[in-house]
Parts: structure tokens; sequence; C-alpha cells
């Protein structure tokens, strides 16, 4: 069992799953790569639309999620985001 | 006696420069934690970001306070005594030390990872209670700081326990650090040399938070490379 994911793990792993399907995605594909129970991924997507990194967009055939340039930049900085939370004790 | 603390002639203009420092220092880790809350939209990262410039903003009041209010104590020492400064100097004081303890609360506050906007108000409440409705008013402001940043330390000291990380290590020494610079500063109102010994506390914390902030700067950078 690997170790549990922070928060800011976690959203980089929706952002990461949105990414590689070309930037857009249906919430089930969401559900089932980032691992995380349906109430929680409602929570983080309703989070994510809230700060920007993604916008929804509802279909015919149901929603769909899309990145922001801000998701990707996201992605990009994630590290360093991770590196300055990690040393001074905000993670 | 409403005597701030008491220094050392030698160590006047030294404790200034050093003011000065800190106060460049800590806006530069105030600024680099608003970067990144732009970048990751955290909660902690802007409150981080907040407490720090507090921080930054209470060392540039208490080096124009030290360059305007002291007074000479004889061929040895100076003071910053309540009594001997005018009414409206007194706001020079207040800003310092409210600007000081604004920086304590939030920095307290983000550690304590609520939500709750009423333990912030709480806080701050009960900090100006103590420092407005008390005859001597170092000692019980010191005294809460001292509690505050005991708090801060154990928060570190706690995640640098899970995290096993270098730069967490570094910088909850450094919090420990101006725990100990806060329990000095208890007694600068009657032995100069905690003044001084908080002015090298300090300067050794803040060079420990600034050598991570560099840290993650520098790994920020090779990733780009």
């Amino acid at each position: 069992m690997g170790k549990k994911r922070n928060r800011l793990q976690v959203i980089y792993d929706i952002l990461n799953v949105i990414r590689e399907k070309s930037g857009r995605i249906k919430p089930t594909h969401i559900l089932y790569k980032s691992n995380l129970s349906y109430q929680m991924m409602e929570d983080y997507l309703d989070e994510l639309k809230l700060k920007q990194f993604i916008v929804e967009q509802k279909t015919k055939t149901g929603k769909t999620y899309i990145i922001t340039d801000k998701g990707i930049k996201y992605i990009q900085e994630y590290s360093t985001i991770n590196n300055f939370m990690d040393a001074f004790g905000l993670g | 006696m409403e005597t701030m603390y008491v220094l050392p002639n030698w160590f006047f203009g030294a404790d200034i420069v050093m003011e000065l420092i800190f106060t460049i220092l800590t806006l530069a880790i105030a600024l680099y934690a608003f970067k990144i809350y732009k970048l990751s939209e955290q909660r902690e990262l802007k409150l981080f970001g907040i407490s720090f410039s507090f921080f930054s903003l209470s060392y540039l009041f208490w080096a124009i306070n030290n360059f305007f209010l002291l007074s000479v104590l004889g061929d040895e020492s100076r003071e910053l005594s309540l009594q001997d400064i005018g009414f409206y100097n007194h706001i020079g004081i207040y800003l310092y030390l409210g600007a000081l303890m604004l920086g304590a609360v939030t920095l307290l506050y983000t550690t304590l990872k609520t939500e709750s906007k009423r333990v912030y108000l709480l806080l701050v409440i009960l900090t100006a209670s103590v420092f407005i409705f008390s005859g001597n008013k170092a000692t019980p402001f010191y005294s809460i700081l001292a509690i505050f940043f005991l708090f801060i330390f154990f928060h570190y000291f706690i995640e640098c326990r899970k995290t096993h990380n270098k730069l967490t290590r570094r910088n909850t020494i450094a919090m420990g650090l101006l725990f100990l610079g806060s329990i000095a500063f208890i007694y600068a109102p009657s032995y100069y040399v905690n003044y001084v010994i908080v002015h090298v506390l300090h300067g050794i914390a803040y060079a420990l938070l600034i050598s991570s902030l560099i840290s993650v700067i520098n790994k920020h950078g090779q990733k780009k490379k």
C-alpha cells in the first residue's frame, strides 16, 4: 500500500488524468482513474471549478471537464508547490 | 515601569540594520508564498504569506521606532520607554506590536489547520486584550508571543517527523529559535544582553528560513533547465 496522498497530490492526479485525455474527460473516467470515492471526487471537482483549474461543459451525453491554462500551470509547477509547502510545514 | 526593552549603546545602529535586513528577508518569504499561492490557490499559502507580511511590517516599524524613540540611559545603555515618549509616538510602538501580534496569530492559525474565522478572531481579541488591559505591556505581550511560537514550533516538529524532509527540519530549528527569541524578549526590559540575544537568534532563524527558500527556488530552477 502506498503512502496516503495529500490534497496537493490528489489535485495533481485529477488534473493529470484530464490532461492525458487530451484535456477533456467525463466524470466516470476521473472516478475510475483518480481512485477516489464518488463524493470525494465531486468535492474535489467543485473545488477545482471554483479555483478555475477546470471548466465544466454540459453536452447531450452528460458532463465533461476541460482543463484550463491555470490547471496546466499547476501540473507544471506541482513539484515547486509541493516542495515549498513541505518545507514550510504547510502540507 | 513601562520599559519595553533596554539595549547596550554599542549595539545601537547594528540593531536597526539587522531589523531592516529582517524586513527584507520576511518580505521575500511572504512574496514567494503569494507567488506559489497564485499557482495553487491553497489557502494555507495565502495565510502564510499574510503572516510573513505582518512580520516584515513589524520589523520595519521596530527599526523606525529604534531610530527615533530610544532614550539614552547613560554611557552603557538606551531604552524604549512608553513614559519617555510623547502620546503620538506610542502609535509607532502599537503599530510594531500590532503587526508582530498579527503575524504570530496568523502563523499560529495557519498551523492549526482550521477554517473557522472565529478561532482567528478569538486569538486576536485575547492577545489584544492582554496587551490593552495589562499595566506592564512588554512582559505579558512577549509571554503570549512565546506561547504562540511554542505551538508553532511543535507543529513544525510534528511535520518534520512526518515528512523527514531536510528543509522542514531546518525550518523547525528556525521556529525553535524564534520561540527562544520570544523567551529572551520577556526579560529584555531588565537585561540589555537579552536584546542582543534576540537579534542573534532571529538572525540565525531567518538565515535558515531564507536558505530553505533558496533551496526550493534552486530546485525549481534545475527542473526548468
